[in-house]
């Protein structure tokens, strides 16, 4: 899976590839396609000529002289409009309204090789806000297969009707929570364990969500009621991290700070609550064990900690700003634990680089 | 009985000296002060600020400073407390 934010041109592109087999081997072809189709996307506009150069460019096994991974690309624009391509992944589908919708696909016969031709679907769709686009490997839709009733597996009819459930239960569903669901319920077939791969890439047109984080002491005093004016009067996620910045702001409140101890033996700070802030937690430790998850977890399973909390948060919204605090910390004067200003600044741009790049959220940092 | 606060600091710099063992102190009181020992956790109380300040951990019981806290330091300021000296 690989997705692509071209910010000038307002578009997102992402592509689902599933390479033949298993194993390491399928997994950098998949990689590798699905690389090279989002990026030529992003250089080509004329639809049928880059279905036709993408299904002859890419990787192909020597020995059966078959294309190595199916692939489905999404090419979407900030006024919704979605050029699709799907060549031997199941179908996409469309929830549009809690109800499947129909998607116009033309079939296009592509020169390829020996093997002759190969056919590529391609369609235009404009989504509208609230649509959600689901494109699932073949482990999905054939999950289950031989078990009671399911001769074939899920079938991409039933996994239609369950995307267009769980939408129609859940009006707030998010891409991420939908793609979850869909993969649960592929394993849940499959008895808990899956015998392929199952991925599920899920687009949902919305509007942007908006989280502020607030992390550190400012390097004044006279900035103290600024950070908690940002915090009270912003619309959207609210999150401090760092003990003595949500002293200094729920003391301006005027609310009461409280800490749970209940919430100890994680190897990490424990959370604290103030009213009307969404998640209070510690600051360094915290933030440097959330970037560790965002590196290598992708979009894994959140640990139960306050910083597997404020992951989910994070990866829930869409713009981001971060706030940090510059005052410099005295401790820094104790010879045996020096923690530096530095680090939090460091961090914060390094939480931006991370998930700006891997997560294709927009980042502000604001130093005060 | 007289109630005891024992307030334990899970700021970063008390966390990473080692906070977070002293919270077993839950478990491991004689069971004569179960009732009489309210445990809470604080953030930062500002004292791994204080250059002359002993070392961290920090953990106040009854608003006395315990530095370099461990379980069997908290546990004696508790029976120091408890006997009233
Ligand atoms: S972290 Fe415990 S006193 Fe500062």
């Amino acid at each position: 899976m690989e997705k692509l934010r071209l910010e000038d041109q307002g578009r997102v592109i992402t592509a689902l590839c599933d390479g033949l087999g298993s194993g390491v081997k399928a997994h950098i072809l998949s990689t590798l396609t699905s690389t090279i189709a989002t990026h030529f996307a992003a250089s080509e506009s004329n639809l049928r000529r880059y279905a036709e150069i993408i299904s002859q460019i890419l990787p192909e096994c020597s020995e059966r002289n078959l294309g190595y991974s199916t692939f489905t690309i999404s090419d979407i624009d900030s006024s919704g409009r979605n050029k699709l391509i799907e060549f031997d992944n199941p179908s996409a589908i469309l929830i549009r309204n809690g109800r499947i919708e129909r998607i116009k696909r033309r079939k296009v016969s592509v020169k390829y090789g020996k093997l002759g031709s190969r056919e590529v679907f391609q369609s235009v769709i404009d989504m509208q806000r609230g649509d959600r686009l689901a494109i699932c490997s073949d482990g999905v839709t054939e999950s289950g297969r031989g078990e009671k009733g399911m001769q074939w597996g899920w079938e991409e009819e039933n996994l239609a009707k369950f995307c267009a459930g769980i939408c129609s239960e859940n009006k707030g569903l998010s891409a991420r929570q939908m793609a979850k669901n869909i993969v649960e319920a592929a394993i849940r077939n499959e008895g808990g364990k899956c015998s392929d791969d199952a991925t599920a890439l899920v687009i949902n047109l919305r509007r942007p969500k908006k989280t502020l984080l607030v992390t550190g002491p400012p390097s004044q005093r006279k900035f103290d009621a600024y950070i908690t004016d940002r915090l009270k009067n912003f619309l959207g996620t609210k999150i401090i991290c760092g003990g003595t910045t949500a002293k200094i702001i729920a003391d301006k409140l005027g609310r009461p700070l409280h800490t749970h101890p209940a919430n100890i033996g994680e190897g990490l700070p424990p959370a604290s609550e103030i009213e009307g802030v969404d998640l209070v937690t510690e600051g360094i430790l915290t933030l440097s064990k959330l970037e560790d998850m965002l590196d290598t977890a992708g979009s894994g399973r959140a640990e139960n900690t306050p910083a597997g909390a404020l992951m989910e948060l994070l990866l829930e919204s869409d713009i981001i700003t971060l706030i940090v605090g510059t005052k410099i910390n005295q401790t820094h004067h104790n010879p045996d634990f020096p923690i530096d200003v530095e680090i939090r600044r460091n961090l914060a741009r390094r939480l931006k680089r991370v998930l700006e790049k891997n997560y294709l959220k927009k980042v502000e940092i604001e130093l005060v | 009985m007289k109630k005891i606060l024992v307030e334990i600091c899970t700021g970063t710099t008390c966390h990473v000296m080692g906070s977070e063992a002293i919270m077993e102190i839950r478990d491991m009181l004689a069971s004569r002060f179960k009732d009489i020992v309210e445990i809470k956790a604080t953030s930062c109380i500002g004292l791994c600020r204080e250059r002359n300040a002993e070392q961290a951990p920090f953990v106040k019981v009854n608003g006395r400073v315990v530095p370099e806290a461990n379980l069997l330091r908290v546990t004696q300021m508790i029976n120091e407390i408890e006997r009233g000296d």
